[in-house]
């Protein structure tokens, strides 16, 4: 501390930089709260690929996007099992139909059928054993219990709907599968192809597949792609990723959510960096007098450096608990606010190098530091 | 006192201010010589070209013409990095305010300049800011900021901060008038007993209470130099 001369100088001035702190701390936690809930409005969209146990999702050719599927023959079926490394293959429904509530009006559902068992590909492991036992009637549906209202019911278990046609009764309530696009609906194979009549008998939208050991799955993948050109096979972890960079890149609020965050930065930048021009140009004479006495320029440079520096952390500092604090709060009331490790580290980076280049920008009032102006 | 021999020789140096109607000239042909072990004072009334033929002498403002050999280097042929790197090597300088940074105590501004202008390790560093600190006096306020020292106090970490890298040329532009005659003499007893040890030092001053402590007097009349007696000119004073 003794020789950390800008912590001093930060410490004394503490009024004048801190609306500087405050500002790359606002930079900061504006960029991870909104790209955390940009990942969090992204992983609801791959979550029943997240959820299932599927190694293998088999869907029509160049398939960019779980809801963007077609029908695909159920004969392909055949085709993956033929590879001797697979265990299981199962079909798998995922496709949107219109939800007419009981309180009048309809809604954009979007209908899962799934096999049950307990080691079945497609379910989602959020469906309880009882949950998969009662879904075995025909009708019987599971919802996400933040979706109620949408689906214009009230308590959820036991009240029934129509889905073209069909009564559809809720027999469970899962938790954290709210949807941006249309409530999910999850229910058995048989119930689904009911509720999407467009489907023949002999037709399903994805074929998920296990094999036996998992080191397997690339060759595998690798394989089928080759025999098989119109079929997108994936493993599952890449089609999750598909199908979130999908809607990043296709609904624009990452760009919109990336253009917020540069202004964000463009306001931290400016106030941080006239913050520190004008701590220098009040400082010129006594920086001047370190001129005259010949100590070099670069010197005073490093040491606006080193403040600037140390804005970023404070700011940095700050922001992070804040950020966590907003998610949290986010999460509390419904809104998934995803936090990981990398964005939490792309934020601090960004930021600091906000803050450096500030300092970098402040650098210019170096040149108003002239020993001669002493002598007026 | 050390055998006198000059460390600064200055020859012919002119120098003007503005353009056209307003061209001012602050110093017109000053020669002097400036001995090592002597005080020197640079007399003479307001905007008659103190400053300026100071500035010039230390490497601070171009002169128009004339020449100045500081240990017989021509300051004005170096480099603007050369005499940087000469001026960090062999001037001290104070002036009129102590021109302290605010946040940093009276022992860091000696620390600095060491750090900063050496290679000096750390515990030489902070033992030579001691030694400094306690022979200006100040022992006792070293962790004191300057809002926290009295205006003669400031000045002398000023100073501290000038000799700690033991100049061989000091120059100084009024550095007591800001100070009571109390405080100013102290400081000015410091720069002669500088000058003693065998440095040369310069100072611009307006206070004939100075003249007594003086080796060598300069007058400065509209920018033309004349050399002084510093009995004649103690008498001058005196009348
Ligand atoms: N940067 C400048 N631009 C224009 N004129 C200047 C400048 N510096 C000095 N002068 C002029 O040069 C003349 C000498 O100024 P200088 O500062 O050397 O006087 P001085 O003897 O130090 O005066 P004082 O005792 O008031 O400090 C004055 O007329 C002044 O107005
Ligand atoms: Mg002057």
């Amino acid at each position: 501390m003794r020789r950390l001369y800008s912590l001093k100088i930060l410490w004394h001035g503490r009024n004048r930089f801190l609306p500087a702190v405050l500002a790359v701390a606002f930079s900061a936690v504006l960029i991870a709260v909104q790209f955390g809930v940009l990942l969090g409005t992204l992983a609801v969209t791959s979550r029943p690929i997240d959820h299932a146990q599927a190694q293998i999702w088999v869907g029509i050719g160049g398939v960019p996007s779980i809801e963007l599927g077609h029908p695909i023959p159920e004969a392909w079926l055949y085709r993956v099992q033929a590879e001797p490394e697979v265990e299981d293959v199962e079909d798998y429904l995922y496709e949107f139909n219109y939800w007419h509530k009981p309180t009048g009006g309809s809604v954009h559902c979007c209908i899962i059928g799934a096999r049950l068992e307990d080691s079945a590909l497609g379910a989602v492991s959020d469906l309880t054993p009882e949950m998969r036992t009662r879904l075995t009637e025909p009708g019987a549906v599971v919802v996400d219990e933040t979706e109620l209202d949408r689906l214009g019911l009230h308590h959820g278990i036991g009240e029934t709907a129509e889905v073209i046609g069909h009564k559809v009764r809720i027999v469970g309530l899962v938790h954290g599968f709210k949807s941006i696009w249309g409530p999910y609906v999850f229910c058995s194979m048989q119930t689904a192809r009911r509720l999407l009549f467009q489907y023949q008998p002999n037709q399903t939208q994805y074929l998920l597949a296990r094999c036996r050991h998992k080191a397997d799955v690339p060759a595998v993948i690798e394989r089928l792609r080759r025999k098989y050109p119109e079929m997108a096979v994936l493993a599952h972890h890449d089609f999750s990723i598909q199908t979130r960079l999908y809607w990043l890149t296709r609904t624009r609020v990452g760009i919109a959510l990336g253009l917020t965050a540069l202004l964000a930065l463009l306001v931290g930048l400016v106030i941080t960096s006239q913050t520190l021009y004008a701590a220098v140009t009040a400082s010129l004479r006594e920086y001047a007098v370190l001129r005259a006495l010949g100590l070099p320029r670069w010197r005073i440079g490093a040491l606006v450096l080193a403040q600037s520096f140390w804005i970023g952390l404070a700011g940095v500092a700050t922001s992070l608990p804040m950020a966590v604090a907003l998610a949290r709060l986010a999460g509390a009331i419904g809104a998934e606010v995803l936090l990981p490790a990398w964005l939490l580290a792309g934020t601090i980076t960004v930021t600091m190098t906000i803050a450096i280049v500030s300092g970098l920008l402040a650098l210019r009032s170096l040149r108003l530091v002239e020993p001669a102006n002493l002598l007026r | 006192m050390t055998e006198a021999k000059a460390a600064i020789i200055a020859r012919n140096l002119s120098r003007s201010f503005g353009s056209g109607e307003e061209r001012t000239t602050a110093v017109q042909e000053a020669s002097l010589e400036l001995r090592a072990g002597e005080m020197s004072l640079l007399m003479g009334p307001s905007g008659s070209g103190k400053t300026t033929l100071l500035a010039m002498l230390s490497g601070l403002l171009r002169p128009d013409s004339g020449q100045v050999l500081a240990l017989g280097c021509d300051l004005w042929r170096m480099s603007d990095e050369e005499r940087e790197r000469f001026r960090l090597r062999h001037c001290g300088f104070i002036f009129q305010g102590a021109n302290l940074m605010p946040a940093l105590n009276a022992r860091d501004h000696l620390e600095m300049v060491l750090r900063w202008g050496t290679r000096l390790p750390w515990t030489e560093v902070k033992r030579k800011a001691a030694d400094m600190l306690a022979l200006l006096g100040l022992a006792h306020k070293a962790t004191l900021l300057p809002e926290h020292l009295s205006g003669g106090e400031k000045q002398r970490v000023a100073i501290g901060r000038a000799l700690i890298k033991q100049p061989d040329l000091f120059f100084a532009d009024e550095p007591t008038s800001a100070l009571d005659w109390e405080h100013g003499k102290q400081v000015v007893e410091l720069l002669r007993d500088t000058a003693h040890h065998g440095a040369t030092v310069v100072l611009v001053t307006h206070d004939y209470r100075i003249l007594p402590y003086a080796d060598r007097i300069y007058r400065l009349e509209d920018g033309r130099l004349s050399s002084v007696d510093a009995m004649a000119q103690m008498a001058l004073g005196a009348s």
